[in-house]
């Protein structure tokens, strides 16, 4: 299996490793702009992120990946016939342009897996809101902020294991604001505490 | 003597130093991550995620050691959020390594975290010393703490914890076992400091120090286990 990662192609993949490898003689500036990093034997390689270890799981162990930024990612079959190129920042895309029956959109999986989370994050979030609510001396406080704790924790699987979920990135932002709210009314409690006292 | 009237005239102190122990810990642990090569996504989630985990445990500790009669920030409490956050954060992306870099990173930060959260309870009259006349003591006055003149805790603690964060910091790449002697210096610093609190007269030990070896012993028993790992791999 061969990943073309980006403008860095023939790459190649160490599954037990969990590895990106580049080939050898690639630009020492190009690698560390990519996030590649030389380990003791000289070898420049990049552990994939969630996303691209799901893309590369994919095409285990049958099909190239060519990675790109300006298209979702293509898997070529490996027993296709390589491509000689004169310019190697140009290889992927050239793949991609010539052979438009390789245009596979790749179905993001577990998008409803992380519906599912998101809606649970959802719930917590408005059962704590309904525990400040309901709480009279202040009992439900801590389930009322765990819950909160939890919505959010979800939140995080979400965006990091379905970063593409809409309905991820809403919940995010909508925990951001909790977030700034709550700072904003730490503050407002401790300013009417001042005025109080100075108003004694 | 050092004198401390605790009517301010603004802001209380206190909450200001904790959220600013926390802001400081967090970008402190969110540069040692990045240095560690943890990706950017990862350790700005983590940065969300561990104050808020840490601010909830603490107040959990508190209110469970009070049997549920009020609510408190404990540190111990917060050190225990701090290291579940890493954890969680761990595992929902489970890379190589990112486990022991996180909790590593977290364990040279936290004595930085509560170096200035002692600054908070130094100015605002909490967590204070035993009685105490001599040189350096703390006078405090005010009508929301009682006069006393006390031995100046607050100030040895954050003291101590610096230097153990600034020593953590330079030692780490230098010498393999550094991470786990900063917890067993921490641990130990916290145990001893208790023994000059006010809290802890007319007792024997109390519920903080009881953790605070729990504490210790993982540290030496995880210590010893590295380094017998380290012993027969070479």
């Amino acid at each position: 299996m061969l990943i073309y990662y980006y403008m860095i192609p023939d790459c190649s993949y160490l599954k037990d490793q969990n590895y990106i490898l580049a080939p050898e003689g690639t630009a020492e500036g190009l690698l560390q702009q990519y996030d590649f990093q030389q380990n003791e034997n000289g070898f420049w390689y990049k552990i994939p992120n969630h996303q691209e270890y799901e893309i590369i799981m994919k095409g285990w162990p049958n099909y190239d990946i060519i990675f790109s930024f300006d298209h979702k990612p293509v898997y070529k079959p490996n027993s296709e016939q390589p491509v000689i190129f004169h310019d190697s920042a140009s290889k992927s895309e050239s793949i991609f342009h010539e052979h438009p029956e390789f245009q596979e959109k790749p179905e993001i999986q577990g998008t409803s897996t992380g519906n599912v989370l998101c809606i649970i994050a959802l719930l917590l979030l408005c059962l704590s809101f309904l525990s400040f609510i309901v709480s009279q001396n202040d009992e439900f406080i801590l389930p009322g902020i765990g819950a909160i704790l939890l919505s959010c924790i979800l939140t995080i699987i979400v965006r990091l294991r379905y970063p593409e979920n809409l309905f991820g990135k809403i919940l995010f932002g909508i925990h951001v604001l909790i977030f700034i709210l709550l700072i904003l009314a730490m503050i407002e409690v401790i300013l009417e505490c001042v005025q109080c006292l100075n108003s004694c | 003597m050092i004198e401390i009237n605790t009517d301010y005239k603004f802001i209380s102190p206190y909450p200001v130093m904790i959220i600013l122990s926390l802001t400081v810990g967090i970008i402190v642990m969110y540069i040692l991550n990045r240095k560690d090569q943890i990706q950017k996504n990862v350790s700005g989630y983590l940065c969300m995620l561990a104050p808020m985990m840490s601010l909830f445990f603490g107040l959990l500790l508190t209110y469970i050691t009070s049997g549920g009669q009020y609510f408190g920030l404990s540190s111990l409490g917060g050190l225990a959020g701090m290291y579940l956050a890493c954890l969680i954060m761990a595992l929902i992306n489970p890379q190589k390594d990112t486990v022991r870099i996180m909790m590593k990173n977290c364990t040279l930060v936290l004595p930085l975290i509560y170096s200035i959260s002692k600054i908070g309870c130094l100015l605002g009259g909490c967590c204070r010393g035993t009685a105490y006349h001599g040189p350096f003591c703390i006078h405090y006055a005010g009508s929301k703490t009682d006069s006393a003149v006390v031995f100046p805790v607050q100030p040895a603690e954050t003291l101590v914890f610096l230097i153990i964060f600034i020593l953590g910091i330079f030692l780490q790449k230098k010498h393999q076992h550094t991470v786990w002697m900063v917890f067993i210096f921490s641990a130990l610093a916290k145990f001893l400091l208790d023994f000059l609190r006010e809290s802890h007269t007319n007792q024997i030990i109390s519920f903080t120090q009881i953790l605070c070896l729990l504490l210790l012993l993982t540290g030496f028993l995880i210590l010893y286990l590295n380094h017998q790992k380290l012993k027969k791999q070479a």
